[in-house]
């Protein structure tokens, strides 16, 4: 519900040389370690980019998401996006307007749900932004 | 002796994560709207770089806009993050050092109470006691649901508690342990999810019945499919099982001797200020209210779990709780 309220902004993709930077900030209420990013998925105007082909910047950092649980000290504060670089030929101008959709899934590394189990917060945003 | 009443910035999640406050900023409403005296706040979320690579001037700028709102700091928030590296959990060592700068942390800025969660095994509680009487920090293990004063869990560590007997080790009663009703607004956001009139009867009577709160949620689940409920208000159903437990008010003044800080959780107050539908504070308030110390509560508005910040004003519900609280405790 409303914590993934702030998970896209309307400012929050960015048209650049290489593609999109798309800025997502956290659906929790408090900060997280990188190593709790389980999974991070980007689809604009229908086009999916899985994690497989995603790269995240955190604090100036470039981090593949599929290598994301090994970023034990890099952390996703409250109030700061973390960027996802999305390489496209087919990226639209600033001005325009695109469908954006964002699945993330965030382990929480303090809720124990059972043996050997965290809590893992799957949020699903879908929004019309105006690229920058 | 009495509760001190306070606010804990948590109740400003919705407005916090807009980025519509620093944490100055959020301080200052705070002292304006008098929300005080005590002020809590959750160190993960407040403090970038917590514990350990906070900025030293973001420091010096929380604790001066505490000091220029008369403001009395009551409890920092930590976490155990033990699940934090998904390929080895930590175990005992690698628990305490991960709790050890968040509660020297505490000290330093003069918290005298660092919230700790349920879940630290005995070995880990037996090694931070040392570390918290050192920095004169109480830990105090937040009692949330589904948990209650008395649920095995707690009772775990009641009875550890027993054998080390420091006053630096506590409990943090939070009232939703002990609720009445769920709050209406989140039947309202089940409605509008498409729950029908019918599977709110059935969520509500599973809801009050007996038994553990996952069975009698999956009871619900299969009842409710069974019955051609959509998918969604069926799965956000179960946060109504986890987040709102149903201990009696009255078990509380079984840790009563052990509570360090109260978190008066609250969902909704009416206009009037007069009743909060889900959360019976006449029948809980007295328990606390009667101790033979002073001991504080931050006001902890939750309704940011369904609601949005255009929706609803955290600072007004804060402030519409406070006045409730004063008319009960007849001040």
């Amino acid at each position: 519900m409303t914590l993934e309220a702030s998970v896209i902004k309307q400012d929050a993709v960015r048209n650049t040389p290489s593609g999109y930077e798309v800025d997502i900030r956290i659906s929790w209420y408090r900060s997280l370690p990188i190593a709790c990013l389980e999974n991070l998925s980007v689809t604009i105007d229908g086009q999916a980019y899985p994690a497989e082909q995603l790269t995240i910047k955190v604090n100036n950092t470039e981090i593949p998401v599929t290598q994301a649980g090994e970023f034990l000290d890099e952390w996703w504060f409250t109030q700061d996006p973390i960027t996802a670089l999305i390489t496209t030929s087919n990226a639209k101008a600033a001005g325009e307007q695109v469908n954006i959709q964002v699945s993330l899934a965030t382990r929480i590394p303090y809720v124990i749900i059972g043996p050997d189990t965290a809590l893992v917060q799957r949020t699903d945003v879908s929004k019309e932004v105006t690229v920058q | 002796m009495s509760i001190m009443l306070g606010t804990t910035i948590y109740s400003m999640t919705n407005e916090w994560l807009a980025g519509q406050f620093t944490l100055p900023q959020l301080i200052d409403e705070v002292g304006k709207r008098k929300l005080g005296p005590g002020l809590e706040m959750i160190g993960f979320q407040n403090l970038r770089g917590f514990p350990h690579a906070v900025d030293k001037q973001e420091l010096k700028d929380f604790l001066d806009a505490v000091e220029r709102n008369e403001l009395t700091l009551t409890s920092l928030a930590g976490n155990a993050d033990i699940a934090l590296n998904p390929k080895q959990w930590m175990d005992t060592e690698q628990s305490v050092e991960y709790m050890r700068p968040q509660i020297e942390l505490a000290g330093e800025l003069g918290f005298p109470v660092m919230r700790i969660q349920i879940g630290l095994t005995p070995e880990v509680l037996a090694k931070l006691e040392p570390i918290a009487a050192k920095a004169k920090v109480k830990l105090g293990m937040e009692i949330h649901a589904p948990e209650g004063p008395n649920t095995p869990k707690v009772m775990a560590t009641r009875e550890v508690y027993e054998k080390i007997d420091s006053e630096y080790l506590g409990f943090v009663p939070d009232f939703s342990s002990c609720m009445r009703a769920i709050p209406p607004g989140m039947l309202d956001k089940l409605t509008q999810a498409g729950l029908s009139q019918e599977g709110k009867q059935l969520l509500i009577s599973l809801w009050e019945g007996d038994g553990h709160p996952f069975q009698r949620y999956m009871a619900f689940a299969q009842q409710a499919k069974d019955a051609g409920e959509p998918e969604l208000p069926i799965l956000q159903a179960k946060l109504i099982f986890t987040m709102f437990g149903r201990q009696q008010p009255e078990e509380w003044a079984d840790i009563l001797d052990r509570t360090v800080h109260i978190h008066a959780k609250f969902y909704e107050v009416n206009e009037d200020c007069t009743d909060s539908p889900s959360i019976d504070h006449s029948r809980i308030l007295p328990i606390f209210d009667n101790a033979d110390r002073t001991i504080s509560m931050s006001s902890e508005w939750e309704g940011h779990a369904f609601w949005d910040a255009d929706e609803v004003c955290a600072f007004e519900m804060v402030r519409r709780h406070h006045r409730l609280c004063e008319r009960l405790l007849n001040r």
